[in-house]
């Protein structure tokens, strides 16, 4: 895609990512995409990113094509002097510099004190687990998401993929600017940091305050608290919410009134008392039905519905179609699928400005 | 404006949102020192005051949801730190133009309904920058403002499912899972949040203001970007089987102790699969070539769950993190709510601050992960008591006088009484504007 950036909301900005995670490359690629330069800064080798999967037919790593869009890169050791020395360089006309632990950003502060140094990491550097290995799974069992995902009469699942980690590298972009606007009031530069574990522990529902409050503990099995269920139609699973205020309505719209006055659920006590009845009466009802109708029909008298939609689901929905949702971006191995925006703005859209840089490209050094 | 205020000080946002991801969204601006004023009516609470579809005394201080629940509950006292509230009825006398003066006099104004919310209101973004030419408007339905289903109620679960996370999720069988009660949410809060400091940062570099819309499923679904691209390339649908991933083997919750105790271990290599194996005492599993490489560990997993659960049962699963971590093996308490309200990496993280508040008494609340070094984030102030602030702020900020105020109180504009506060099954008011809102 190519792009021109006189309407970027960052185009201002210059960015270092020598971060090494999820996070650091997510929040500097983020930044790239509303407009700011942002130079990745890869170890001799390449970015450890490049080998985590899931990988390509090609071979690339998805997820370093992911998370590195619009950058450019070059190699850099800054663990040895020479490295260090070029680094600071470069530093000097940064904006905004993100780092994982180990890299002295005092150094860096004090190279270009109008730069905001933002520090990745697992668990900070100096607390109690400063020294514990991270990953998706230690986040979740952490923060008291993982403890009530999943079946009570099964393990706790800690969910898929690494969203404790991209949510961090939100919280890192919000961090930068947020700093980068301070930067007209107080004229200088600062230093911010973004632990995973700590953003992901602050996206539980209210777990610790709950417990504080009162000494309760939800366990997984309370997601039966709401009247809802995940059901099967013919082609997809669907996940249902029936408020009382949607009750008689929702079983008028999927043709069977009887539920509504069924003596067995008149009451909302003894509905969510008896909610595995009410799931199983529902599941029976939509199991040969087309996902889509059952949507739509319960939708249209205001209860929600959702299909689980499946990749494939997701890449064809009309609704993401009608939206312009889905992009292309052009590399060398060709034309590939990218993800939109995640937000759009008016006046400053989000732009792609290119492939993610090949790891032959570090070999210019840096040069703009 | 001192350095020691936080990095938005001197930013007004007017929050009109409900439930979670729009007050986790204004409550990420105020942590960040932004003037934040949460706007309810008396008879459209916050949904996170009015608690769904029943009393749940778990959500009160003391299991008691006392004389008026919705200003007790730690549900919506979770997500409104710093948080003026203001209470004012947009269909009452006066109702729509004290809003429209409070935008006029504001930065950003934050939505979380459905589609067109805003311009019924009168509030959509052509009307307020008519008044106020830079603000700073976003809207965040679930599923944006066009296409087929931009009218489609949702909550998280919903969302999430709709993002194409569930099929993720599962335990082998088929199910989608979706994460805890709504995942979704601080997901769409952390996003909304980062997309009005774009717009902020644009708005000092050259004055402008816009109008930025998203999607709470969009927004999301670059957070599993990797895997659905990879599912959409190989034409191939997920198959999730627990805990289990491709990049360590074992990879899972085995128990520990006690009731619903577990501690996560995660085996990314040789190194620490042969380290867990020496501190088990169980050299012949580190020998057994069944075990020996990734690939191997990752096509036997399922024999491995019984040796390792035999010897995390009788233990704690704090030792047993703690030891593993220790030798460099990935472990973690699968922890709950006790556990994180004592847990010392948090403590020390300065991610609970006691707050005192005025129905609910002292108490510890979670945070957020924002820390500045000059102009530091923070929560100072609870969640308010509904229309806390209300006259404060037609007094102060838009200088109303106290025959004005006192005329929007006899309209019942400004009321902070709401009327009956529990549903009964089926009752119809106040329904048509619950299903608006996603969560």
């Amino acid at each position: 895609m190519e792009a021109t950036h006189a309407t970027s909301a960052l185009g201002h900005l210059r960015v270092l990512d020598l971060s090494e995670s999820i996070a650091g490359q997510y929040c500097a690629r983020m930044l790239a995409d509303f407009g700011a330069e942002v130079m990745l800064i890869e170890p001799p080798g390449g970015s450890a990113i490049r080998r985590m999967g899931p990988f390509r037919a090609s071979g690339e790593s998805h997820l370093f094509l992911h998370l590195n869009l619009g950058k450019q890169n070059a190699m850099i050791d800054h663990t040895t002097p020479d490295g260090w020395a070029r680094l600071l360089a470069m530093a000097k006309d940064a904006d905004a510099i993100i780092v994982p632990a180990g890299v002295d950003r005092d150094a860096l502060a004090k190279a270009n004190p109008q730069a905001v140094i933002c520090l990745c990491s697992d668990f900070g550097v100096d607390g109690p687990r400063a020294h514990w290995r991270g990953g998706e799974m230690i986040h979740q069992a952490l923060s008291g998401v993982m403890y009530k995902n999943g079946h009570a009469d099964r393990e706790p699942l800690y969910g898929c993929g690494h969203r404790a980690s991209y949510a961090a590298g939100v919280a890192a972009y919000t961090s930068i600017l947020a700093a980068i606007f301070a930067r007209a009031r107080i004229g200088r530069g600062q230093q911010v940091s973004i632990d995973t574990c700590e953003t992901a522990s602050a996206m539980t529902y209210a777990v610790p305050t709950q417990y504080n409050y009162n000494g309760t503990i939800d366990r997984r099995s309370t997601l039966t608290k709401l009247p809802s269920a995940v059901v099967k139609c013919r082609d997809a699973w669907l996940t249902v919410f029936i408020y009382a205020y949607r009750w008689r309505d929702t079983w008028n719209a999927l043709g069977m009134p009887g539920m509504a006055d069924d003596p067995r659920f008149t009451s909302l006590e003894d509905r969510m008392a008896r909610w595995d009845e009410v799931a199983a009466i529902l599941a029976a009802a939509v199991a040969d039905k087309a996902a889509d109708d059952v949507v739509n029909a319960m939708q249209a008298v205001g209860a929600i519905a959702s299909k689980a939609a499946t990749p494939a689901q997701v890449a064809a929905s009309s609704h993401l179609a009608a939206r312009g949702y889905w992009q292309n971006v052009t590399g060398a191995n060709g034309v590939r699928r990218i993800l939109g925006p995640p937000f759009r703005m008016s006046a400053t859209p989000w732009q792609v400005r290119g492939e993610a840089p090949p790891l032959s490209d570090a070999s210019k050094d840096g040069e703009r | 404006m001192t350095e020691l205020e936080g990095p938005l000080a001197g930013v007004r946002v007017l929050d009109i949102t409900t439930a979670w991801a729009g007050p986790f969204a204004g409550r990420v601006l105020a942590f960040l020192g932004a003037d934040v004023i949460h706007v309810e009516s008396a008879t459209r609470l916050d949904l996170w005051r009015s608690g769904g579809h029943a009393i749940d005394p778990t959500r009160y201080p003391d299991l008691d949801p006392g004389e008026r629940p919705y200003n007790r509950t730690v549900l919506f006292n979770t997500q409104n730190h710093n948080k003026l509230s203001l209470t004012v009825d947009i269909k009452k006398p006066g109702g729509q133009d004290v809003l429209m003066r409070l935008a006029a006099l504001s930065d950003v104004v934050l939505c979380n309904f459905t589609p067109g919310t805003l311009a019924r209101m009168g509030l959509g973004y052509e009307a307020l920058r008519k008044v106020k030419p830079d603000i700073i408007v976003l809207e965040m339905p679930a599923f944006g403002n066009s296409g087929p289903m931009a009218h489609h109620g949702a909550l998280g679960p919903s969302m999430e499912f709709a993002a194409g996370m569930g099929a993720f999720v599962g335990y082998g069988a088929g199910e989608p899972l979706p994460t805890g009660p709504a995942y979704l949410d601080p997901i769409g809060g952390y996003n909304a949040a980062a997309a009005i400091l774009t717009a902020l940062v644009h708005r000092q570099a050259t004055g402008e203001g816009q109008f930025i819309e998203m999607s709470q499923v969009e927004a999301a679904m670059p957070f599993v970007g990797e895997l659905l691209l990879d599912a959409i390339e190989r034409d191939t649908p997920p198959s999730p089987r627990g805990n289990h991933v491709p990049y360590a083997a074992p990879h899972d919750a085995f128990p520990t102790d006690g009731f619903e105790e577990w501690v996560a271990i995660a085996v990314p290599g040789d190194a620490e699969w042969r380290t867990l194996c020496a501190i088990m005492g169980r050299d012949d599993l580190a020998d057994d070539p069944r075990y020996a490489t990734a690939a191997a560990r990752q096509e036997h997993q399922d024999e491995l769950f019984e040796p390792i659960a035999a010897w995390t049962r009788p233990q704690s699963k704090h030792a047993v993190a703690a030891r593993l971590q220790e030798a460099g093996v990935p472990a973690a308490p699968v922890q709950n709510g006790k556990d994180i309200a004592a847990d010392p990496y948090l403590i020390a993280r300065g991610f609970f601050t006691p707050l005192d508040h005025p129905e609910a008494g002292l108490q510890t609340y979670q945070g957020l992960p924002f820390h500045l070094s000059v102009t530091p984030a923070g929560q100072h102030r609870a969640s308010p008591v509904l229309g806390a602030h209300t006259h404060m702020i037609l007094r102060d900020i838009l200088g109303m006088d106290e025959g004005e105020i006192a005329a929007l109180e006899a309209a019942g504009t400004i009321s902070n009484q709401p009327p009956a506060f529990q549903r009964k099954p089926d009752a119809p008011s106040q329904d048509k504007a619950a299903k608006k809102e996603t969560a």
